[in-house]
């Protein structure tokens, strides 16, 4: 099932098809998880909506009529779970912070660490640019923080992703300009130091 | 031609594009991995099951629903029948009766000239009472 197209995974999940369903979890779970936790700062609460996205996605099946935006609509459930967690974090008073206790933080992963022992200093360096690079998106907006988010995981364009957010394409656009600077800047200065 | 938001669009692309490569997928631990394909596929077979059951069931609900609808009517076509004696029928005629005095009582009251004129008015009412009458009739057969 590893390479069959996405239409046909769609429309054999929709039919009850488990081993598809598998695929898919395969295909989507990295992206989906890496949203929510990016969105959540917490992998713990990433991992619980991850599998609440999934679980949605199958109870809701026979709603989605497949016309080829199925990754757009995966992504906006677990955008729109994202929110609604925040939502009641705030209403509970619970500050959200990317870098308290994430276990992400801690523990590189095993690609990198397979790739660090092959090449240690191009290795070493893919994982302090990706982490002074998420440092700083921590640092961002919630709002700056979904739309890149969306941008990079949910692989949506900007235009979606107004859309999905509803607010107007020139507010995402100079939203996650201003934010993208801002990344910029940080690894530059990282760089330099 | 472009418009000045597809240039925008364009150049935050290019400047998130800049960014991207560095930016790793996070991997979700094999447990929660494990945990959430048990889960969606126990949650897809219930899915089946609730569909092979109200596969099942549809004809029985369909029935059932033409049952409910038959007793509906058949209440409703009782109401049609009216009984003289269960339905207070003999107080509502004798009210019809006297309606055409209390109209004029009313215009008496008001201080109006009782007139059977057409100019007046009055006989108007009396005619639309005629009439409620007929209908009347006509809904009880009486």
């Amino acid at each position: 099932m590893e390479n069959v197209e996405l239409n046909v995974l769609v429309r054999l999940a929709l039919g009850g098809d488990e081993a598809a369903l598998d695929a898919i979890i395969g295909r989507y779970s990295p992206r989906v998880f890496s949203l929510l936790y990016r969105l959540t700062g917490s992998r713990d609460v990433a991992e619980d909506l991850m599998q609440e996205t999934f679980l949605r996605m199958v109870r809701v099946f026979e709603d989605y009529a497949h016309a080829g935006k199925f990754e757009a609509w995966l992504f906006r459930i677990a955008a729109n779970l994202a929110r609604d967690h925040a939502r009641r974090r705030k209403r509970r008073g619970t500050p959200v912070s990317l870098d308290s206790g994430s276990r992400d933080e801690e523990r590189p992963q095993a690609d990198v660490l397979d790739r660090r022992a092959q090449d240690p200093h191009g290795a070493l360096g893919d994982l302090e640019t990706h982490e002074d690079l998420m440092r700083e998106f921590a640092k961002l907006s919630a709002m700056d923080r979904e739309i890149l988010a969306l941008r990079h995981f949910g692989d949506r364009s900007f235009r979606e992703i107004a859309e999905l957010l509803g607010i107007p394409l020139g507010t995402a656009l100079a939203r996650a300009h201003r934010a993208l600077e801002r990344l910029r800047t940080a690894m530059t200065e990282d760089d330099e130091a | 031609m472009t418009t000045r938001w597809e240039d925008y669009e364009r150049r935050v692309e290019q400047s998130y594009r800049e960014i991207a490569p560095h930016w790793r997928l996070d991997e979700p631990g094999p447990d929660a991995l494990r945990t959430l394909r048990a889960a969606a596929r126990g949650a897809m077979r219930r899915r089946a099951g609730v569909r092979r059951r109200w596969a099942v069931l549809r004809p029985l609900v369909g029935v059932a629903a033409a049952f409910l609808l038959i007793g509906v009517l058949a209440q409703r076509g009782a109401v049609s029948q009216p009984s003289w004696e269960t339905d207070n029928l003999q107080a509502w005629t004798v009210a019809m009766d006297e309606s055409g005095e209390r109209v004029a009582a009313l215009l008496t009251n008001r201080g109006e000239r009782v007139s059977i004129e057409p100019e007046d008015g009055a006989d108007v009412y009396l005619e639309s009472l005629d009439e409620s009458w007929g209908t009347f009739e006509g809904m009880f057969g009486a």
